[in-house]
């Protein structure tokens, strides 16, 4: 009685351990196998394709003949010399980086001004976030169409209000001048980028505690020093990210530049990503147009890397 | 063949029988003999011509079993198949309309052939059919736009028509249009194009306002254009001389090539592998066209966003009072604004002017799984009856000669001025399987002039240098 009695357990398996871990990991693996079949079916094999075809002269062929309709020949680096020597693919660069520049700049002035307003206690705020939603559900297709009936010369909205400013001024080609094609193309542009800066930057605002601000008053702080010592630092990794998506996604934009200027006039709105299209469908050299797209690919990796590493340090 | 036999077998039954008796009663003495004999011929005859009447008999049976077989699997349905058919859509309504007639009386007439339609815009048509192509799904057959199928064709992607046009007996189609534009739009000394028009654009003009103008014919030089336009034109009205199209499109591009082939250039040199436009002509005909906006100002500011779209609405809209098309603009331009058409009239471009014309057509796809029945859609689409009607309903010039001819289209007024002025044409420059990827750049040089970024000399030059890229590596990898 009171006794306690020893149980002999069984010696530990090892081996038996070690089947029971592997088959819990290939369970594990079966259960993200579908996702990354997917993955690997959307994202990896084209990737590595569209680098294959860069180091490869492409030519077009009935599918019957060569795999997906493209006889290749490997030619080592010379597309990338070819497209690096191409005066229309800097001058394509030089356009992605002023457009880029300018979403993301405009987005994220006009998106974080709109995340502080809607942040404040005010009349229907619910209803107003929901408002400020709308660019970005719109299909950039249909916003492109939009805004490009809004330029138009002689029925566009913009114009009928500037008639009425300035009755006797000439109406305005916002998309048929190359310097104001290119201000129109990211005005539309940001206008569709902000409802995204708006989400992420409220939601950052909203995280930050109110007793930091309090703390700030009592210590003497202005407004101005709230913002820069409270604000700022509490919403910077936020900035981080969204800055970065925003660049990513604007540094690709094809859909609102072709719909609104196909890249014109001239080549005044010629993004890369437009320039890749060109020279894929019309000049049907895929092997060009493949290392551009891994030239973007890579300028966007280091980009990321640097940008994540200098900014996200602080 | 049957009734031959018959006769053919009693007659000569009978005549031999006949034969043999008299020979037989001339050798016998004994009539009696003879009489018996020939009784015996008789009944053999007879017994013969039994067995002929029964052999016929059962010769007749076995015709009608055939028949009836035969008959049978003439009744028998074919396999059914389906015929993807591929347009392009300038306007919506009548050519929409005519299309789809001329497809149903061509599915009435062919039960077992389904056609499955599908359009596209203008504008997008070819970079479709090509990524349709590389996909390994593209239509059987398609109707496509002058110029563009040389490149489908160097791209292997179009089947060659010839053999199927012996086959089916049609070859008197390519017979019937001008040989030079035949002859230009083959590839490799192969048909791939079976016509069903032809374009060219002539000056079209509103004489309703030309004559109120003061003006009762057209101009007849530039010189005319610029002072008819400057007198036209009205900004505070926005009223315009000349309709100048500066897009980036193949409809806005040819345009404006077309002044600098009227004032005497070449595009290409004689084995088209060498561009040379940069010449005097080429620089006179592209600062011409600049300078109808940039210094006569009566083209519409603008003019480099300016689309065929653009431009056919502003002419419907008295907006514009000049331009350059096909008798089949004018016609678009009546279902925006009626009365378009009659106050519209086709006559020559000022002096000088040196036009040029494409065939327009249907082609086959290589990879078409039904090559016979989609010939029979192209060859049906292509036939005169139905190139007649298309034609009628469309103002579309025809290519063919006796299409042109047919009494429906002489009452159509455009038609006939176009058809006028079509005597004049030459082949067109521009079939040049590298004349797409030349024309991004003619755009740019286009857009440059108008826009004033380059000078008309510097942006001819360009032009050309870019070109030349593309011919010397075109012919380094085809060499």
């Amino acid at each position: 009685m009171g006794e306690r009695v020893r149980v002999a357990s069984a010696p530990y398996d090892m081996a038996a351990g070690r089947q029971r871990k592997r088959v819990e990991r290939l369970k594990e693996y079966a259960f993200i196998l579908p996702a990354l079949s997917l993955l690997g079916l959307i994202i990896f094999f084209p990737t590595v394709w569209a680098i294959s075809l860069s180091f490869n002269q492409v030519t077009l062929v009935p599918p019957t003949q060569a795999f997906m309709g493209f006889e290749l020949k490997p030619v080592g680096l010379s597309n990338y010399v070819e497209a690096l020597g191409d005066p229309l693919f800097w001058r394509a660069s030089l356009n992605t980086i002023i457009f880029c520049g300018a979403t993301v700049i405009g987005s994220f002035l006009g998106g974080f001004l709109l995340a502080i307003l809607l942040n404040q206690e005010i009349k229907g705020q619910a209803a107003w976030r929901v408002l400020m939603l709308l660019p970005w559900v719109i299909a950039p297709v249909v916003t492109a169409t939009i805004w490009r009936w809004m330029y138009e010369p002689r029925y566009g909205v913009l114009n009928d209000l500037w008639k009425r400013i300035a009755p006797n001024a000439d109406q305005i080609l916002w998309l048929a001048r190359p310097g104001l094609a290119m201000a129109s193309v990211s005005v539309a542009s940001i206008w569709a980028r902000i409802p995204f800066m708006v989400v992420m930057l409220l939601a950052g605002l909203q995280a930050i505690p109110q007793e930091q601000y309090e703390a700030a008053a009592v210590d003497g702080a202005s407004a101005w020093g709230r913002f820069v010592h409270v604000t700022i630092p509490h919403v910077r990794p936020v900035i981080v990210v969204a800055t970065i998506l925003e660049t990513i996604w604007s540094f690709r934009s094809f859909d609102i530049i072709q719909v609104l200027t196909g890249g014109g006039p001239g080549r005044a709105t010629d993004v890369l990503s437009t320039h890749v299209y060109k020279t894929s469908f019309t000049f049907f050299q895929f092997g060009p147009s493949s290392a551009i797209s891994v030239l973007m690919m890579l300028f966007l990796l280091i980009f990321t890397v640097i940008y994540t590493r200098n900014l996200g340090r602080d | 063949m049957r009734n031959a036999t018959k006769l053919t077998r009693r007659s000569l039954l009978r005549l031999g029988a006949l034969g043999g008796v008299a020979l037989f009663a001339a050798c016998q003495p004994k009539v009696v003999e003879v009489t018996t004999v020939v009784e015996k011929v008789v009944k053999e005859t007879v017994e013969v011509e039994k067995v002929v009447k029964e052999a016929v008999e059962v010769e007749k049976e076995v015709t009608r079993v055939v028949e009836k077989v035969v008959e049978k699997a003439v009744a028998a349905p074919k396999q059914k198949v389906t015929v993807r058919w591929y347009d392009f859509k300038l306007s919506e309504k009548p050519s929409d309309a005519v299309v789809q007639g001329i497809l149903q009386r061509f599915r009435e007439a062919n039960p077992h052939i389904e056609v499955k339609e599908e359009s596209v815009s203008w504008g997008d048509h070819l970079k479709k059919l090509v990524t349709m192509v590389q996909g390994g799904d593209p239509p059987d057959v398609a109707r496509i736009a002058p110029g563009d199928y040389l490149a489908l064709a160097a791209i292997g992607a179009l089947l060659p028509v010839t053999g199927l046009a012996r086959k089916y007996g049609v070859e008197n189609i390519w017979g019937q249009c001008p040989p030079s534009l035949v002859a230009d739009a083959r590839y490799n000394n192969l048909d791939y194009l079976m016509p069903d028009g032809t374009s060219s654009d002539v000056g079209t003009y509103n004489m309703k306002i030309l004559r109120e103008a003061g003006f009762e014919a057209p101009p007849a030089t530039w010189e005319e254009l610029v002072e008819f336009g400057q007198k036209v034109t009205d900004p505070a009205k926005d009223q315009w001389g000349w309709g100048l199209m500066g897009a980036r499109q193949q409809s806005c591009s040819r345009r404006a090539l077309q002044w600098c082939l009227d004032a005497g250039a070449q595009l290409f040199n004689e084995d088209g592998t060498k561009c040379v436009i940069n010449s005097a002509e080429g620089l006179k005909g592209l600062k011409f066209w600049g300078d109808l906006e940039l210094e006569y100002k009566i083209a519409p500011p603008g003019s480099v966003s300016a689309d065929f779209q653009s431009i056919m609405t502003a002419y419907a809209q008295d907006r514009v009072v000049m331009w350059e098309g096909g008798p089949n603009n004018p016609k678009m331009g009546e279902e925006l604004v009626p009365g378009t058409i009659e106050k519209t009239s086709l006559a020559a471009k000022p002096e000088p002017w040196k036009p040029v014309a494409g065939l327009n057509g249907v082609v086959l796809l290589a990879q078409t799984a039904y090559p016979d029945e989609s010939f029979q859609l192209a060859s049906h689409w292509c036939s005169k009856e139905a190139n007649v009607e298309w034609c009628m309903e469309t103002f579309s010039t025809p290519a063919r000669d006796d299409v042109a001819k047919d009494d429906k289209l002489r009452g159509a007024r455009l038609l006939a001025e176009h058809a006028v002025l079509m005597s004049r044409c030459g082949p067109d420059p521009k079939q040049h399987v590298k004349w797409p990827e030349m024309n991004e750049f003619w755009s740019d040089a286009m857009a440059a002039v108008l826009t004033k970024q380059k000078t008309a000399a510097r942006a001819l030059e360009d032009f050309e240098v870019e070109s030349n890229k593309i011919l010397d590596k075109w012919v380094a990898e085809t060499k």
